[in-house]
Order: C-alpha cells, then structure tokens, then sequence
C-alpha cells in the first residue's frame, strides 16, 4: 500500500524527464530528511536508472515513487513491460561491449553503487526496481564493557524505549565480535528510528533495577518469514536470558502470518535445541576475511508436506537435505527435453555493498541463461562482490531446470530454506567469487 | 481491475489465514506410514457414546432433505433437564467456535476490546482480531490464567473476558473461590465467559460448575461442547448458557440452522445415561495420564499435567522437528509453539497400546 507522504510520478522513459526526476529525488531527499551528500546521491542515481531504461525501453510508461521509511528513502520504477524488453533488467544488458565509457548502458549498475541497496522484482508483467537511500546518522562512540551480574530476575518484553535500544545497541557492539552485530547497531540512532517505524522489531531483557541484560531483533524477510539477530546477552549467566528473548521473539510472531523464522546473524547464545541448523555459507567479509554464516530455523506450525520442483542435477542435493531434516516434500524432476525456450533470460540483482554481498534471483527463463549468468558473475566479482548467490524457488519448475546453467557457472547448491519462497528455497554460492 | 487493498479492511489483511492440516491419508502417503495415530486435536477415541453411535449409524437418508431445528429445539428441551434452566438459557452452534464469534458480534464494536490469556485456545483472540476487536492478553502466571491480572487488563471499552477452565493447553484451572473472586470483582461490567470445554473430564472436588453460578451472575456466560468428551467433533456442536436476558441479545448474531440435524440428534443421544461412558473416558485418561508421566520420568522430560484429557510435555527440540520425526512414525501430536509455549508438545490421551507407541517412538527419536 502506498505511503500517504509518498511522492508519486508518471512519466515515460525518456531522458528529456532527466532534470524534472533529478528535481524531484534532490527535493525529496531533502525533505525526507537525507543530508545534503545523499540527497545528491540519490539525484544521481535516479538519473542514472531512467538514463538506462530510456536507452533500453524507450519511451515506456514509469511511475516514480519517492517514499520515507523509519530511516531511509525508498526510491521505485515501477513499469509494465514484455518478457522480451525484461531482458533489459539484467545488470549485464549492455552486452560483451560494455566498458566505462558506456556508463549509461550501466546504469543499473552505476545505480547501485551510489545507493545502499538496489533490488528488482518482477510480478507478471510489472516490473519494480527498488533504490534504498539510508539517512546519515552519528556512529557509536566505542565503549568496552563487562559481562554483568543482574539484579533479580529479567523481564522480556518488546523493544520501545529508545533509551534502552541504544544501551543495548552499545552493549551488544561491545561485547560481540563484528561479524555477527548488525552495521545498523553502530548508528544506534536508525535503529531506535526503524523499530519505532514499525521496520524492525526487537525485544529486551531488563531486570529489576532497569539495567539491559539481552537484546534481539527480527524483521520480515518474505511475507511469511523472518529473520532475526541475536540474541545479545549482557549478563555472566546467559543460557536463561537468550532463551526467554528467543522465547518473546516466537511469541511475538506466533499466531501471526509468520511460517518460519531464519537466523541472519545468529549469536552462540542462541538455544540452538530450538532451532534446525540448515547449513553454512562460506561468506568472505568486505575485507576478505572468512566469515562463514550458520543458517538456523524453526518453523512456527507443522509442516505437512509440499510439492517441490528439482532439476536431476540437484536432486542428490536435495533428497539427502530434506532426509537431513526431516521434511516431507513430493519431489518432482524437471528438466529441458529439447523443447523451444523463447526468449532470453533475466535475473534480478540485489546488492548489499556493506557485506560485499549480490543474490540473483531469476525473474525469466531464457536458452542465454548460461551465458547470462556468466556475464553477471564476471561484472560482479569485477565490481569486488565477494559473495555472488543464487535463490531457486522450487515452487517454479523453471527456475528448477536452471540448475546445469548454474553448476556449469561455477555455484553450488549451499543451503535448502524451508518455505523461504512460494516453496523451499535453494541457495547456490558462486565459488570463487 | 480488482483492488483487494482497497477492498479489505486491515485487520483482514494482517489476519494470519488458519491451515488445517491434512487429510489423514494424504499425511500417512506423504509421511510414508500405515496408520496415523491422532493424538494432535484431544480427541475421544473411544468415539461417541453408544446412545450416539446408535443414532448415527441409524440416521435415515429420508431425512436429510428436511431442514434441521432452526434453533435445536429439542436439545435445548433435553439440556434445559439435565442443567434444571430454561430451553430460552442455551443456544447451540456449529461447534464452540461458533458460539465464541456470536457472543463478540453480539457484544464488540469498532473500538471494543476483550480480554484473555496470551496462552489459551487461540480462537478467542483469532476471531476478535478478524472482526477487528482489539484482544488483549495477559501473561499466564504459573501456567494458570492470572485473574488480577486479567482485571487490570480491562478499560471502559472492555466487553468480554474469557476464561478457559481447565486451560487448554496447559491443564490448570481456577477453584470456586477464585471465580467467585474474579466475578464479584467484574460486578457485572462485562460479560464472562466461562469456557468449559473439558468440564466433563474433571473430577477435583473444587473444580467450580459454571451452570451452578448462572443465577448469582447474570453476565457469565458459559460454554460446553460435545466435541471432546461425547466424542462428537466430526458433527460441530457445541452450545452456551447464560441469562435468558443475555442469551436473548446472542440470539441476534447467532446464525440460524447452523447445526445438522444429525448432530443435534446425536448430541441429545449422547447425554442419555452417558455415566458409564464418561467413567470409562476418564478412567483412560487417568491411565494415559500416568503413563506419560512414566515416560517424561524416564526421559527426564518436565511436562504440565492438569485437569482434561491431555498433557503438555517440555521437549529437548523444536516442538515441530520434534512433530514432523513423530508423524514418520504414525504418531501425530500437537506442536505449542502455536500457542507460544515453543519447544513443548501437547499429546492427547488415548488407549493404552496407542500410548505405548507413543512412548516407544519418544524414546526412539529423543535418545537417537
């Protein structure tokens, strides 16, 4: 639904709308609240993706939508287009001729380096590109702490009052390695802003003399999933203090649309005999340091079963997961038998520059699907992307037969996310990259 | 073009959409069993009384063209006996789920709220939030509804508060005085609704009968059903009982013809010398009772045990890894992190061998 301060404008994809867009994202970047330097990052950005899709769909019809969230703005094209003008989406659409002195034609690309986070989707016909513009905010000034002994028993309850966030943004900074605290707890100030925002949610332990004793947050990752960090656990016995926010962390969620909830950051004080461990991705940090990521669930009800798609190349991969854990799945082998593939094939690019971090989601299938998907690996890892992944529904028996293409492009299947999608998920990991 | 943002109310949206599970064939095919042992929903597996069984069996098709009782005139005769209140004292319905979203019609508008227990039959909270009604629960205390609690809970916009007793999931259940207590405190406010859908399990001495209060308190309303001890759940009903005043106003949002005939007729067969039925229930019940205790000791797991035909038991997994290794066994129990008690189950009681398979498969994936 859309946001009533959103600003909202039609137009076609034409670069002669250049300096109106520019206007606009310059004008709404200041009054949503960006400083001077994003605001102008987010005037540039802009200007670069309509730039792009005037040179690669002209003329078609775009709503521009400039939104305010808790702590960033949302900037999105949103467009009706052809399966065949879709190819245009591909960060690799400007061909094997693509070089620095075509920026326009990397648009999407360029546009991404200038934000703090660019998504697309794709819905039938309609196509969404999503620009994420942070607002600044003042770091943390580091601090070491102490593990503390409480004072009486810890309550739980839910994350609402600022000063206490930011206590236990501070604390959990300090007391746990980088690696697994969010960036967004270094700025405590977005993180009082997002959770107030109705963003993300959190949940804190504080005991009898008001002190913060743990800290966890979640947010929704699909519309019936979420993922959460934590639990940060302040004080000297932590076994009860991670298992009551865990605790609050399922109540809240329970009863609610919410089927499962993933780890993002898990900490060792997660009571893992709640939670299944789906695997580890081998993630390399924005330094290059190894930072390996355990992927831990629970499902919120009985899981009784789906129908899910494979192609033969996955299924080994597949069967010996669901045995693993326990799922019950039909499983159904899908792959190309010489049939005509019309068209070429898409992949959504979402890019997370903070963790060096770039998922490919497919939006098409296409016969250049190999060649395509080489085309991405070799752009990002150009780019200095250390982790490339893949996300396979296995709802969609296409994007299952897409299997070859990815082996024979150096991924490999990582992880099984039990209803993360329409149906399971399948992460793929380039290796190498 | 169809514009369901628009259309929609957003306590409609934000409504989680309640997935029964499957039919118990097509789990035993996906789950690879033959046979399922349904420990999940705290059946009676003993099935209907033999009053009832013989109804069912001898329903004649002649009248399935015929319109049942609009009202389920005849049961409320027969129930109206047995209690020694007035036929105008009950209303049926198509199960207690029924009756609960009549008497928040009945009672809540825009604005309203009603008040229960975060950890208590979920349909209490489910059908006030899609009818757009704020619930607002209050923290079990020691497992048990906290009635100071609840009364704090309450404002000017407070119309029902529900109690379930014994609570189901967790067995625990308010003596008379504390609902005495809890009711002199209310004075008539709001409406009480005294859920006693395992009543008939109870065999504490000061386990307080809701009907016997209905005269002291005209604002408390109870409800019974025929779906756990009369084995019924198959045919939906279940009724209420109050003031004939308030059940007049219940009357107005309660949808007519909305129990089968067979079912009234069965339900009204049920309560005919059923004495010796409802002993042989709860004396498999006791048994089952000790049986799963034997088996939490064994395996050295703490598990809450009350009044009713189930038992919660605190497992050293996911509930629901826990329920998905127990269905490949053909056992299927109830996971609790549904009604936010994550990492326990809850198992029905049932037959002695159907319990050792239980307890045998417990064993198996527990020390696996």
């Amino acid at each position: 639904m859309t946001d009533q301060r959103t600003i909202t404008l039609r137009l076609h994809a034409d670069p002669a709308w250049i300096p109106m867009v520019q206007g606009v994202a310059e004008q709404c970047g200041a009054v949503f609240g960006l400083d001077h330097g994003k605001a102008l990052r987010l005037t540039m950005a802009v200007e670069e993706i309509l730039a792009y899709l005037a040179e690669l769909t002209p003329q078609t019809p775009l709503e521009l939508n400039v939104t305010p969230g808790a702590s960033h703005v949302d900037t999105t094209f949103s467009f009706a287009a052809r399966d065949a003008d879709l190819w245009a989406m591909n960060i690799t659409a400007c061909g094997a001729d693509c070089a620095e002195e075509n920026l326009q034609a990397m648009g999407l690309l360029l546009a991404a380096r200038m934000s703090d986070g660019l998504e697309a989707k794709r819905d039938g016909a309609s196509v969404l590109l999503r620009l994420r513009m942070d607002r600044s905010y003042p770091g943390l000034d580091p601090r070491r702490a102490e593990r503390f002994t409480p004072r009486g028993a810890a309550s739980f309850r839910p994350a609402l009052d600022p000063s206490l966030i930011k206590e236990a943004c501070a604390l959990a900074t300090a007391l746990y390695p980088q690696s697994i605290v969010p960036p967004d707890f270094r700025t405590p100030g977005r993180v009082v802003d997002r959770i107030l925002g109705g963003e993300l949610f959190g949940a804190l332990a504080v005991d009898q003399g008001g002190n913060v004793c743990g800290f966890m947050t979640w947010e929704p990752l699909s519309a019936t999933s979420v993922s959460f960090c934590g639990p940060y656990v302040f004080t000297a016995e932590r076994a009860a203090v991670a298992r009551g926010l865990t605790e609050h962390l399922v109540g809240a969620v329970a009863r609610t649309p919410v089927a499962v909830i993933l780890s993002r950051m898990p900490t060792e004080d997660l009571p893992r005999e709640e939670f299944e461990l789906l695997g580890t991705l081998p993630l390399t940090d924005a330094d290059g340091a190894s930072a390996p990521l355990n992927i831990w669930y629970r499902d919120m009800r009985e899981d009784n079963g789906l129908a899910v798609w494979t192609h033969p190349e996955l299924n080994a991969f597949l069967h010996a997961e669901y045995e693993r854990l326990f799922l019950m799945r039909d499983i159904h082998l899908v792959s190309h038998q010489g049939e005509q593939v019309a068209g070429r094939s898409v992949f959504a690019t979402s890019i997370q520059p903070e963790a060096s971090q770039a998922l490919l989601i497919p939006m098409l299938d296409g016969a250049d699907a190999s060649d395509t998907l080489r085309g991405h690996v070799q752009l990002l890892a150009s780019e200095g992307y250390r982790n490339i992944l893949v996300h396979l529904d296995l709802a969609h028996g296409w994007q299952a037969a897409m299997a070859p293409a990815l082996l024979e492009n150096g991924f490999q299947p990582r992880v099984l996310l039990p209803h993360a999608g329409q149906a399971d998920v399948v992460v793929l990991q380039h290796v190498g990259s | 073009m169809l514009d369901l943002e628009r259309l929609v109310p957003a306590h409609v949206r934000s409504f989680e959409v309640y997935t029964p599970s499957k039919p118990d064939q097509e789990l035993m095919r996906l789950f690879r069993v033959d046979h399922l042992h349904r420990l999940n929903n705290n059946e009676n597996p003993l099935g209907p009384p033999p009053e009832a069984a013989r109804i069912i069996q001898g329903f004649p098709p002649r009248l399935t063209p015929i319109y049942p009782s609009g009202d389920a005139y005849a049961l409320r005769q027969i129930l109206a006996g047995r209690f020694g209140k007035s036929p105008d004292q009950f209303l049926v319905g198509n199960g207690s789920c029924e009756v609960i979203s009549s008497v928040i019609k009945a009672f809540c508008a825009e604005g309203d709220n009603i008040v229960t227990a975060d950890r208590t039959f979920a349909v209490y909270e489910w059908v006030a939030e899609f009818s757009g009604i704020e619930a607002r629960l209050t923290p079990l205390r020691e497992f048990g509804f906290d009635p100071d609690a609840m009364l704090a809970a309450r404002d000017e916009r407070t119309k029902i508060l529900f109690v379930c007793n014994p609570n189901n999931p967790t067995g625990t259940w308010w003596d008379t005085p504390t609902l005495l207590r809890f009711l002199d405190a209310v004075d008539g406010r709001q409406i009480v609704v005294l859920d006693e859908a395992y009543f008939e399990f109870v065999e504490q001495a000061g386990f307080p009968d809701g009907m016997k209060l209905l005269e002291q308190y005209p604002n408390l309303v109870v409800f019974r059903t025929f779906s756990k001890m009369y084995a019924l759940a198959a045919l939906r009903i279940g009724y209420l009982c109050s003031s004939p005043a308030v059940v007049d106003i219940i009357r107005r949002t309660h949808v007519v013809y909305s129990v089968n005939a067979l079912a009234q007729q069965a339900a009204a067969a049920a309560l005919e010398g059923d004495a010796a039925f409802v002993a042989a229930t709860r004396a498999m019940v006791t048994a089952g009772k000790e049986r799963v205790l034997a088996l939490c000791r064994e395996l050295g797991l703490p598990c809450q045990c009350g009044e009713g035909n189930f038992v919660m038991i605190r497992v050293p997994c996911s509930d629901t890894l826990l329920y998905r290794k127990l269905m490949a066994r053909g056992v299927m129990i109830r996971t609790m992190t549904g009604f936010r008690f994550p990492g326990w189950i809850r198992v029905s009681m049932a037959q002695g061998e159907v319990l050792e398979e239980f307890c045998g498969a417990m064993h198996d994936v527990l020390r696996a």
